[in-house]
């Protein structure tokens, strides 16, 4: 059995059609047995029904030629939408989260290495190179093992290594790389 | 094999003859949301002003073959939300609050019995003024539902897009808002008697 206040919840659905089947049937079983509830339904009703009938308002005269007249001169470039307006939620939304999200990038490109994540890219590098350190010879031969035909970054330092001839020269120590 | 184009100004000018066709068939619903949002002829002159201006900017993204009303509704529902926000906020009067004259006397508010007045449209025109001053007493959000639902018709769907919330959402609000008017009009509104 539905009690009072579980029903008086449900009339508003109940009075609009949106209550299930069952439910509903279970309502109008209370309705017909309580009369404080079936009050409270017809209030509910006789309300609705005023507010439905409510009549249109009176427009003041000439209100809507001015409107018009307002839309013929209006030009939409020179329109401010307030800064923190509900239109506006979305852009705000959308600019957090790329701010978010390139404070969270810019952290983990320049984060600093530790001195051991710095030894460790040093020997995957030049595996041969035990001190930490990289000599000369080690990133020239690098570089010849790849024919690099682009600048170094250290480019006021090398130049192009072009040829084999260079190259070779290079590694002799015979040419001049300042 | 030329296609004629027509100028930007020319289409400008269709569109904007589109708009204000619409706007005349819509005028008396948007302006009667407007009146019962606000309360008064001056600030819903105002919010129409402003939410017609924003809703021709937006014309472009109005779908052909959707209700214009609504749209426009939804408008005016945040246009209303920003400036309602903008401005400060005013000392809502309850109905069982005495006014006071001059001297600071007390004076009982006087509501009609209107039960001798059977037809239900001279009926509610001659309630329009309690049921504004019962619907401006009530927080925005619950006067919004009712006025969308009760008063203009909408189902709890359209009111749910509208007003940007969920439809159990507007269900609840729509119940205590009708639980609140109904206790603020009580004698006022009458009741056919209960067997």
């Amino acid at each position: 059995m539905l009690k009072c206040a579980r029903c008086v919840q449900k009339l508003s659905d109940y009075m609009d059609g949106a209550l299930g089947t069952r439910e509903a049937t279970r309502l109008r079983e209370h309705l017909a047995s309580c009369a404080a509830c079936r009050e409270e339904y017809e209030a509910l009703l006789a309300l609705r029904k005023v507010l439905h009938a409510a009549p249109t308002p009176v427009v003041r005269s000439g209100f809507w030629q001015h409107i018009e007249l307002t839309l013929r001169t209006h030009s939409p470039l020179g329109r401010r939408v307030p800064l923190f307006s509900v239109q506006r939620s979305w852009t705000w939304a959308v600019a957090g989260m790329l701010l978010l999200g390139t404070i969270i990038w810019v952290r983990g490109v320049h984060a600093p290495a530790s001195k051991h994540e710095k030894k460790t890219m040093v020997a995957q590098v030049f595996p041969k190179e035990t001190s930490g350190t990289v000599s000369m010879d080690a990133i020239v031969s690098l570089h010849t093992r790849m024919s690099a035909a682009h600048p170094l970054a250290d480019a006021g330092r090398l130049r192009y290594l072009d040829s084999d001839s260079e190259k070779a020269d290079l590694q002799d120590g015979k040419l001049d790389i300042r | 094999m030329f296609r004629l184009r027509k100028s930007k100004s020319a289409e400008a000018e269709l569109s904007r003859s589109l708009f204000e066709d619409l706007i005349r068939q819509h005028q008396a619903s948007i302006y009667r949301v407007a009146y019962r949002l606000t309360g008064n002829h001056e600030d819903a002159e105002d919010l129409v002003q402003e939410a017609l201006i924003e809703a021709f900017e937006a014309f472009g993204r109005f779908r052909a073959g959707t209700y214009f009303d609504r749209w426009l509704f939804r408008i005016l529902r945040n246009t209303y939300i920003d400036e309602a926000r903008a401005r400060p906020k005013i000392v809502l009067q309850s109905l069982d609050t005495p006014m006071e004259n001059d001297e600071g006397t007390a004076l009982a508010r006087e509501i009609m019995d209107w039960s001798s007045h059977p037809e239900s449209l001279l009926l509610a025109a001659e309630l329009d003024e309690p049921i504004q001053q019962a619907l401006m007493s009530l927080p925005e959000d619950f006067r919004l539902v009712v006025v969308l639902s009760d008063m203009e018709g909408l189902s709890y769907e359209e009111v749910s897009r509208i007003a940007g919330c969920p439809v159990g959402t507007v269900r609840s609000r729509l119940h205590r808002a009708r639980m609140l008017l109904k206790a603020k009009l009580k004698g006022v509104v009458p009741v056919r008697n209960v067997g």
